[in-house]
């Protein structure tokens, strides 16, 4: 039996101002990081993700990325 | 649009002269750069200027004046570490001359295997690239294998860079690919030319000229491994910002650093050398005054031989013709200053006769 380390779970996100504003209702402090992964396009399930690695106004790391083939938003523990 | 107008300048750009790794010819990237409104574009290829003729001469066909450059493989202190990267740009003939040298001593040892077929990776040792500095601006190379690591842990070479190259030559390179630890590096890496005393300046790496080539370098890269596209996936891009962009839409790549977005134009404006106009290049021997005297005794010592009184009745009877003809090609070696080439050549062949 497999099982997928790390998994995305669904994530509101808030967009203003060109950026990631609030992720499941926490505003966001900080930008830290931002990449894009655009990779497996020879496969019938292709990735297209931006990444956002973000601090909370908790003071908790998040990484959430857009799905840019779904449009739908993920978080992941960074 | 001319150079001022375009907010920025490429400077760091493979063509598929960096074999397995750019994926479009000089012809392609002049034409797309002059399609997105640059003023000019810098070619950079792997140790090699081999694609900077056809760069110069399809360039000035849109628009964009183009820069010759080459990204060149330092050698690892230790002689077996992964090789390190600058970018060179060439500002005036002995640039040129200089960079041509640094990449033939990159190239010298390539062959020296045991087995002939097996060629060894180009590489140079950082001194015999500080020795042949004159004439060239240096940047610190792209941001996966930069001369200087992440900008705090080999400031040591980034001072013999800057020892050589001197601070109006020498410029900390930022690059955005879109990898996870962007930002940190470049803030690092400002913060190491803020100690230095040294500017920075924004590159692209480009390695396709449009959206369409960009799987082709994921599947270049695959090949130059020798492994599939799923068992390649560490090795790759990660992503597709290697392709060109916009002026415009790389003053936005850089938001955190519009400083040197700006600085790739001010740096461009220096660079005015151009491969089409003549550099001046003479053989050995050009410089020799009677070299054209006797050139010319020996073609008519053998124009003798051939056509005068010893020869075969047919030649002799075309002794006339074959007389006007060598005036008139001694004319024009005369006019091209190649009568020194052809005496050496002439030694060369007897030496091997």
């Amino acid at each position: 039996m497999t099982r997928t380390l790390n998994p995305p779970r669904p994530a509101r996100v808030r967009w203003s101002g060109g950026r990631p504003a609030a992720v499941d209702g926490e505003r966001v402090e900080s930008l830290r990081e931002s990449w894009l992964v655009e990779d497996r396009w020879w496969t019938a399930e292709p990735l297209r993700r931006r990444y956002w690695e973000l601090v909370g106004e908790r003071g908790r790391n998040v990484v959430i990325f857009h799905d840019l083939c779904s449009g739908h938003w993920f978080l992941q523990d960074p | 649009m001319g150079i001022t107008e375009a907010p920025y300048v490429e400077l760091h750009c493979h063509s598929a002269y960096s074999f397995l790794d750019g994926v479009s010819l000089p012809s392609e990237l002049a034409q797309r750069a002059g399609e997105l409104g640059y003023g000019a574009l810098a070619l950079t290829d792997h140790n090699s200027v081999s694609g900077s003729m056809e760069l110069a001469q399809s360039a000035a066909e849109h628009g964009v004046r183009a820069i010759h450059g080459a990204e060149i493989d330092l050698a690892a202190t230790d002689g077996e570490g992964p090789t390190r990267h600058i970018t060179l740009l060439v500002r005036d003939a002995q640039g040129w001359r200089n960079l041509c040298r640094i990449i033939t001593l990159a190239h010298a040892h390539t062959r020296e295997s045991s087995a002939r077929r097996q060629r060894g990776e180009a590489a140079v040792e950082l001194g015999a690239v500080l020795e042949h500095a004159e004439g060239l601006l240096c940047l610190t190379g792209c941001a996966a294998r930069s001369a200087i690591g992440r900008g705090y842990e080999d400031e040591p070479t980034a001072r013999r860079l800057l020892e050589a190259f001197g601070p109006e030559n020498l410029y900390v390179e930022l690059q955005r690919p879109y990898a996870r630890h962007d930002r940190a590096r470049n803030r690092a890496f400002v913060e190491l030319a803020r100690r230095l005393g040294l500017r920075c300046v924004a590159t692209g790496d480009v390695h396709a000229h449009t959206r369409a080539r960009a799987e082709l370098q994921d599947a270049f890269v695959a090949l130059a491994h020798h492994a599939t596209l799923d068992a390649s996936e560490p090795l790759r891009r990660g992503n597709h910002s290697h392709v060109m962009s916009a002026p415009q839409a790389m003053l936005s790549r850089f938001a955190d650093h519009p400083e040197a977005v700006r600085e790739s134009v001010l740096l461009a404006e220096q660079l005015s050398f151009s491969l089409t106009e003549d550099l001046g290049y003479r053989y050995p021997g050009a410089d020799e005054q009677d070299a054209s005297r006797r050139l010319g005794e020996l073609c008519r010592a053998r124009l003798h031989e051939r056509y005068g009184p010893g020869a075969p009745a047919e030649a002799r009877a075309a002794e006339g013709e074959a007389s006007a003809r060598l005036v008139q090609e001694l004319r024009v070696i005369d006019r091209l200053g190649l009568p020194g080439f052809f005496l050496l050549h002439h030694d060369m062949l007897e030496l091997a006769r």
